[in-house]
């Protein structure tokens, strides 16, 4: 199964590739730069809100994300899918802020279970209990390791060989990781699940 | 097919990766265990709504923040390579500057111990004064003095 990315949808003026894109972009064009960001700003501010749990920090790292792809855009290879290694940044990125935050409360990162903070998404109604607001923090509670490779799949809708480039891991532990999340949400889910059926 | 094995192929039938043999194996065992037939619901159900999960959009400032941040970053490594270059040349004009302070000093009395005496040449030359220089090949053989010995009786 292919899969695709949701990226904004590209305008008439602008209909290079992304390896074009990239190409411009090293001989100076700073319009290639521009659409980089229209681009990719979305799906990449939309995993790091899902992967940090809050909209402060996710945009400080979407905007280190494209900071880095300004800064290294010579050594990026024209081989690689742009989307990946732009994907590759942020979530190692995310993994910093993590590591940083383990480091606070002085919790190995394997036991770190990032919740919600107060800036919580504005659908979610409090006072009501809906499956997909439960879900969502069902998704925040997964740990980081499980979280990434789920939130790629299930949001980015990226196919597993993608998400084992991004994430430069085996697509055996893609596999392994996605099953576990998944196992992982049921249990959390379980209860609302039968409630909301 | 065991409920574990099951469950690993239900999430990659959600995923589309899973092969026909393994789709036929788990629609069979899925017929005979409820517990399997729930999971692979909320399976669905969960990749369903997690797929959309709306997110709020990025600041419409992000791309000048990004501009911004890019120029300050390189003011910064721009003025830090000035300092750097000053601050790591500082030691190595010091160390010219100890080297050229000791040299001075030593100047005067290198002479005397490089260049031999006048009475240690004259011992060199006296050794080397039997020395002929063989006008073909230039070696330098002892005088014939010193190869023939006093004549006595040989036996033959």
């Amino acid at each position: 199964m292919t899969g695709r990315i949701i990226t904004a949808k590209r305008t008439e003026k602008d209909s290079r590739s992304d390896s074009e894109l990239m190409i411009d972009l090293c001989k100076g064009d700073e319009e290639a730069f521009s659409e980089v960001i229209r681009r990719f700003q979305a799906p990449i501010y939309s995993m790091l809100i899902r992967m940090l749990g809050n909209e402060e920090d996710a945009h400080e790292m979407l905007q280190l994300t494209f900071c880095r792809v300004y800064r290294y855009r010579d050594k990026f290879d024209t081989d690689r899918k742009l989307v990946n290694w732009i994907f590759t940044i942020a979530s190692n990125l995310a993994k910093k802020e993590w590591r940083r935050r383990s480091r606070w409360i002085n919790v190995p990162l394997e036991h770190v279970n990032l919740t919600s903070s107060g800036k919580t998404a504005p659908h979610y109604n409090a006072g009501r209990i809906e499956l997909r607001a439960s879900i969502e923090e069902a998704v925040d509670k997964l740990p980081p390791h499980y979280r990434e490779p789920f939130i790629l799949r299930e949001q980015e809708q990226m196919s597993y060989e993608d998400i084992s480039d991004v994430l430069n891991i085996r697509l055996g532990t893609v596999k392994s990781r996605i099953n576990r999340a998944r196992t992982r949400l049921r249990d959390l889910l379980d209860h609302v699940w039968e409630e909301w059926k | 097919m065991n409920c574990s094995n099951a469950v690993k192929i239900i999430s990659l039938v959600i995923d589309g990766e899973a092969a026909e043999y393994q789709k036929r194996l788990l629609d069979f065992h899925l017929m005979g265990c409820g517990s399997c037939r729930k999971a692979m619901s909320m399976c669905r159900d969960i990749s369903e709504i997690a797929g959309k999960l709306p997110a709020p959009p990025p600041s419409p400032d992000l791309e000048k923040n990004i501009r911004e941040m890019l120029h300050s970053t390189a003011d910064i490594r721009h003025s830090d390579h000035g300092f750097r270059s000053a601050f790591l040349a500082l030691p190595a004009v010091a160390a010219l500057l100890i080297f050229a302070l000791a040299i001075l000093p030593l100047s005067g009395d290198q002479e005397s111990i490089t260049e031999p005496s006048g009475i240690e040449m004259a011992i060199h030359e006296s050794k080397n004064a039997d020395i002929r220089l063989s006008s073909k090949s230039g070696i330098r053989t002892a005088p014939f003095s010193e190869y023939s010995r006093q004549a006595s009786l040989i036996s033959f």
